[in-house]
């Protein structure tokens, strides 16, 4: 099941496994907001998390492949704190604090810990049998070298106890410093902390949408152009609710502007020629999409017809 | 008769009247247009307009007048070039609002015209207040845009940029 989170009306995901799922499986995009740990100064390219449109998350949950959550930590945290000021504001908020971060802390060291260790233990074993497969030659060039320091004296002897004795006492020489071992960067939270289910049906703070008309009309043109096969994105950009991939968006141009209108508000004409030429110039066609009451979305066209 | 009427109607609202050129009150196909009596006068003139637009701009073949007293207006039927299908022109001015619903009306006037189309489409000409008139095809359902002409820009650097960043 994918979590999707939610701050502040906005819905993140934050597994990379799961933002791959939400584009093969379920044909939705999302728009990726995270800046890229090795190229941080630059947005065209971006990383987890993932943002989701509401229609998105909407869609994800009601076809039950996701569930809307809300972090509880931060709450909790301020709650605290609240109900400390009035008794001990002076006193100490801190050690609360501390206390309830060391857990996780904790945990951390010692997950580092284990980790060193493995990670020794595997060096170690990759340092042996490098020794072992040259050890041979090792014992020829120090024999050599010794026979060039000292022409007259036997060194048939120490040849071949060289490469034991590094071999032997590897366990305890062996030197594997803190600062050449590996850390895993986990790309998402390890342990989600304290969640709480969120209810799409019913308008909160955190998802204000329900219910909301422009939403409601949004979100079926996004259902039914989904449903068609259609990748969606956000129109923002040229100026309409979502922009009409026949494919995905990374192999194909958008086909469509969609602007989504309740099926009996008027629409000004000067809307409609702003946007049919604005279409025209990027070579899309604006789709005109509403949706009445019983939930029937209507699609029409939308194109400047230049007429010689 | 007809055209007494007319005058009678053109006396009425001699205010509305003032940015009309004389000849076009004077005219027979404005006048057969007041008289069908289905729509404002500003969406009557507008009309004339277009009709004279298709007729004497751009060419068009056998435009004809139709009005419809159920969405009190008039539009045209007309063909762009000799033996091209027969469009359905709805002429209304640029301050006018429509509703989605009102626009897929459209479209059903011309289901009901004998010519049995598979995609039904109208052409909306919008007439600005200087009297240009700018056409907007509006279909039913999904067009497809015709596909961004590769052979003429695949060596034009900006072009190549412009797409990259397009590509966003």
């Amino acid at each position: 099941m994918i979590l999707i989170h939610l701050l502040e009306g906005k819905a993140f995901v934050w597994k990379a496994d799961d933002v791959q799922m939400i584009r093969e499986q379920h044909g939705l995009v999302g728009n990726l907001v995270g800046a890229l740990v090795r190229k941080p100064r630059q947005n065209s390219r971006l990383g987890l998390p993932l943002q989701l449109m509401p229609e998105e998350v909407r869609l994800l949950v009601e076809i039950g492949a996701a569930v809307l959550v809300r972090g509880l930590s931060g709450e909790g945290k301020i709650h605290k704190e609240v109900a400390l000021e009035p008794e001990s504001a002076e006193s100490s908020p801190s050690p609360n604090d501390v206390n309830d971060e060391q857990p996780e802390t904790e945990a951390y060291d010692k997950y580092l810990n284990e980790s060193y260790k493995e990670q020794r233990k595997l060096a170690l074993e990759d340092k042996r049998r490098t020794l072992e497969s040259l050890a041979d030659r090792i014992a020829e060039g120090r024999s050599r070298r010794k026979r060039q320091r000292s022409d007259q004296e036997d060194a048939t002897e120490s040849s071949f106890q060289g490469p034991i004795k590094e071999l032997q006492n590897l366990e305890e020489t062996f030197q594997f410093p803190k600062e050449a071992m590996m850390v895993h960067l986990p790309t998402a939270h390890p342990s989600c902390g304290d969640t709480e289910e969120v209810d799409m049906c019913q308008a909160s703070v955190h998802w204000p949408y329900a219910g909301q008309k422009e939403h409601e009309v949004r979100y079926k043109v996004f259902k039914s152009l989904w449903q068609k096969g259609y990748f969606l994105t956000s129109g923002s950009k040229f100026g309409g609710d979502f922009l009409v991939y026949p494919g995905d968006p990374m192999r194909f141009h958008a086909h469509f502007i969609a602007i989504c209108f309740p099926y009996k508000e008027e629409i000004p004409l000067s809307d409609i020629v702003t946007a049919g030429r604005l279409g025209t110039n990027v070579k899309k066609t604006v789709l005109l999409c509403s949706a009445d009451e019983g939930g029937e979305v209507t699609f029409t066209s939308l194109q400047w017809s230049g007429l010689q | 008769m007809e055209t007494d009427q007319e005058e009678c109607t053109a006396g009425v609202s001699p205010g509305n009247r003032e940015w009309e050129e004389p000849w076009i009150v004077e005219h027979p196909r404005f006048k057969e247009m007041m008289a069908m009596d289905v729509a404002d006068s500003a969406q009557v003139y507008t009309a004339f307009l277009v009709y004279m637009d298709l007729l004497e701009v751009r060419n068009w073949h056998d435009v004809k007048i139709h009005g419809s007293s159920e969405l009190h207006l008039i539009y045209l039927h007309g063909l762009e070039k000799e033996g091209c299908i027969p469009q359905l022109i709805i002429p209304t001015p640029v301050s006018m609002s429509y509703s989605h619903e009102r626009i897929q009306q459209f479209m059903k006037l011309d289901c009901t015209s004998d010519e049995a189309q598979s995609i039904s489409s109208i052409l909306l000409a919008i007439v600005e207040s200087d009297s240009t008139v700018v056409y907007y095809k509006l279909t039913d359902g999904f067009v497809i845009p015709d596909p961004p002409d590769f052979v003429e820009d695949m060596d034009n650097k900006q072009w190549r940029k412009k797409r990259l960043r397009h590509l966003r």
